[in-house]
């Protein structure tokens, strides 16, 4: 670790900018993730469930945005997330492969 | 922070709702101005139609299947794509596609053509891309000013004006996710919501514009979300593109596969003639009948004509209901074959997001629920409004409390009134430049839209020059006298007066005037209100509200956002 990342982290506008990240960026990535591979479990036949789960999508991106300001702890919330995240990426590769 | 506070893992309700109002407060603010020309030009997409024909004066009133007896005795499909076809053939050669209406309510006026990308080597071809109108009953082409009347309007609210479609649509998404967000965390901050509606107090002296948001978001809250939701998911495919190249090549692949398969291949680029179009219609009428009665044919399409790849579909009409349904049948456009009959249910998907589509255009809303769908439309134009005009309000106050001037405060006001009141003139301007270009001008429809946005501009040169107090009364004015001179200026430049209309029971154009007069007496109103209660900038807030719910819900971005540092940090 370098000093300068530890001066960025300590200016006033990371707690805001990092979970605005968090909540925009993170939610995409994570929707994204969700749904194909809900979608690719469910293994349907013929694309309207896709349709389905890309149109119910912005439920759950919207409902993360709300939970990225719902959580108290920053570090925590980006924990949480990394490790949802981890675990639908692995659900996505595995069933891409 | 004590102890207890640290170890808790997520905030306490009062937490909560300072952390809601900080994302409310900034994710509305931030893309306010952008949401409120969404919201307007968006709302007056449900009278798309009737803008056209106020716009079009020299097309005669129309004449619809599902009102005119008269008509439905004259009427022939037969006769009046023949029409549409020895037309296309001559002026619309080589087109990309011709896209076929035919009059059957209130959404198709008028039998008509939509033709783009058209063959400008032939010499019959003028236009590469234009509307044509034609008479339901001859068939024969009607003329009509150039002009891209309300459909032009209306489109700005998703793709907006001079960019590119993808970027626009791209602008708008993000500005529809963070309306959505600010819905829902403005729901959090005001739980008591059902409760304080019934308890508004319509004759309280200090009312608030913390109040008037409240009131207007509330009352069409499931209007709200539904428009924003059904919003991004009409243009899910754009907005998710990663999730379909999780499993498909291509995003042609995937709409082939779930909506449109067979009626739209690219171009052979080989030549080949299109087959006559009466036969296939004979066809397809006599397919539709049997599967899906009781569906008039509304569309049809002819996609590259005079390729070897030439489609030609027949649609039925999707606006019976709000689920969007539409049966079709297409066929090979050069042997005249038929190819296939796709029924409209075909998934659970498919017909949700249809379902999503439908309630979002309005389509199916007769006249009653259209005005519903016009109000709902205004009343969120109104709460975004509000909450702007709030924000600037509740820093007047702090800054006021300290002294203080601000740049940024200084921009949002100027900002706020040149699109609160500004947008509406320059749609008005629009409106004025139909009536007032000649008409024969070289691209006269670009002028149009033109001027609407050179006029807006000119609102925000004024709103910069001119001094806060006077500002908003100033731009009062010039809408009020705007809007009530439109409809005299209608009738003296065209046939189409109010009285005439009125006289003939024309009620589209009639209504259209009486509109704008209303819309004009509404800004007439509020300059004399502003007038009344002018005060010197800054400080013309001094009166705090009185209401319970005020103090209880209390937004103070500023400071949240330090507090919200402070708890983060």
């Amino acid at each position: 670790m370098n000093t300068a990342q530890f001066s960025l982290m300590r200016h006033p506008a990371w707690p805001i900018l990092s979970r605005l990240v968090l909540a925009v960026f993170g939610g995409y990535l994570l929707t994204n993730l969700v749904v194909v591979s809900v979608v690719g479990l469910l293994n349907p036949h013929g694309g309207g469930a896709l349709l389905l789960g890309m149109s119910l999508s912005f439920l759950f991106y919207v409902g993360f945005v709300i939970w990225a300001y719902s959580v108290r702890s920053l570090a925590k919330a980006w924990g949480r997330f990394a490790l949802t995240t981890a675990f639908f990426l692995f659900l996505t590769w595995e069933l891409m492969a | 922070m004590s102890q207890q506070a640290k170890t808790q893992k997520t905030y306490t309700l009062n937490e909560l709702r300072q952390s809601m109002t900080w994302l409310h407060t900034w994710s509305g603010l931030v893309l306010g101005w952008l949401l409120f020309f969404v919201f307007l030009t968006g709302t007056l997409g449900y009278f798309d139609t009737e803008i056209d024909r106020w716009m079009k004066p020299e097309l005669p009133p129309a004449q619809t299947l599902d009102k005119s007896a008269e008509l439905r005795q004259q009427f022939s499909y037969q006769r009046s794509l023949q029409g549409i076809e020895d037309y296309g053939r001559v002026y619309a050669a080589g087109a990309r596609c011709w896209k076929i209406a035919f009059p059957l309510d209130r959404n198709e006026p008028y039998t008509r053509m939509f033709y783009r990308a058209a063959d400008m080597s032939v010499p019959t071809v003028k236009d590469p891309r234009a509307w044509v109108m034609f008479d339901p009953v001859t068939g024969k082409p009607l003329e009509h000013r150039d002009t891209e009347g309300g459909q032009e309007l209306y489109k700005m609210h998703w793709k907006l004006q001079y960019m590119s479609k993808t970027t626009g649509e791209w602008i708008v998404g993000v500005a529809t996710l963070f309306m959505f967000v600010a819905l829902i965390s403005g729901i959090i901050i005001h739980k008591r919501f059902f409760k304080d509606m019934f308890l508004f107090n319509r004759n309280k002296k200090n009312r608030s514009w913390l109040e008037a948001h409240k009131l207007v978001s509330v009352i069409a809250l499931p209007f709200h979300l539904m428009i924003t939701y059904t919003g991004l998911v009409f243009l899910v495919v754009v907005y998710m593109p990663l999730m379909i190249d999780g499993f498909y090549d291509s995003k042609r692949e995937f709409r082939a596969e779930v909506y449109d398969s067979v009626g739209k291949p690219r171009p052979a680029r080989k030549d080949a003639e299109l087959a006559p179009l009466v036969p296939m219609l004979q066809q397809a009428e006599a397919i539709l009948a049997e599967k899906a009665p009781n569906s008039p044919i509304s569309r049809a399409c002819v996609r590259n004509i005079g390729d070897q790849n030439a489609r030609v579909t027949f649609y039925t009409s999707e606006a019976h209901s709000p689920a969007h349904e539409q049966h079709s049948v297409v066929f090979n456009g050069v042997t005249g074959e038929l190819i296939t009959y796709e029924p409209a249910e075909r998934s659970a998907g498919k017909d949700f997001f249809d379902t999503m589509l439908g309630l979002h255009e309005g389509l199916f809303a007769g006249t009653g629920l259209r005005w519903l769908y016009f109000f709902s439309g205004l009343l969120g134009t109104a709460m975004i409004a509000t909450g702007l005009i709030l924000w600037s309000r509740k820093q007047h106050k702090k800054l006021a409390a300290r002294a203080q001037n601000h740049r940024g405060l200084w921009w949002v006001d100027r900002m706020n009134v040149a699109t609160v009141v500004g947008l509406p003139i320059a749609i008005g301007g629009y409106f004025l430049a139909n009536r007032l270009l000649p008409i024969q001008m070289a691209d006269r429809a670009e002028w149009e839209v033109h001027l609407l946005f050179i006029t807006w501009l000119l609102m925000l040169v004024h709103a910069l020059l001119r001094s806060q107090n006077k500002v908003w009364f100033e731009q009062f004015v010039v809408a009020a006298s705007l809007f009530i001179s439109l409809p005299i200026i209608s009738a003296i430049t065209t046939e189409r007066g109010l009285v005439t209309s009125v006289i003939h029971g024309d009620w589209v154009f009639a209504g259209f005037d009486l509109t704008l007069l209303v819309v004009g007496a509404l800004f007439a109103w509020a300059a004399h209100w502003r007038w009344q209660n002018r005060a010197p900038y800054t400080i013309d807030d001094a009166a705090p509200a009185k209401s319970q719910s005020t103090s209880k819900a209390k937004a103070k971005p500023c400071s949240s956002v330090h507090a919200a540092a402070k708890v983060r940090g």
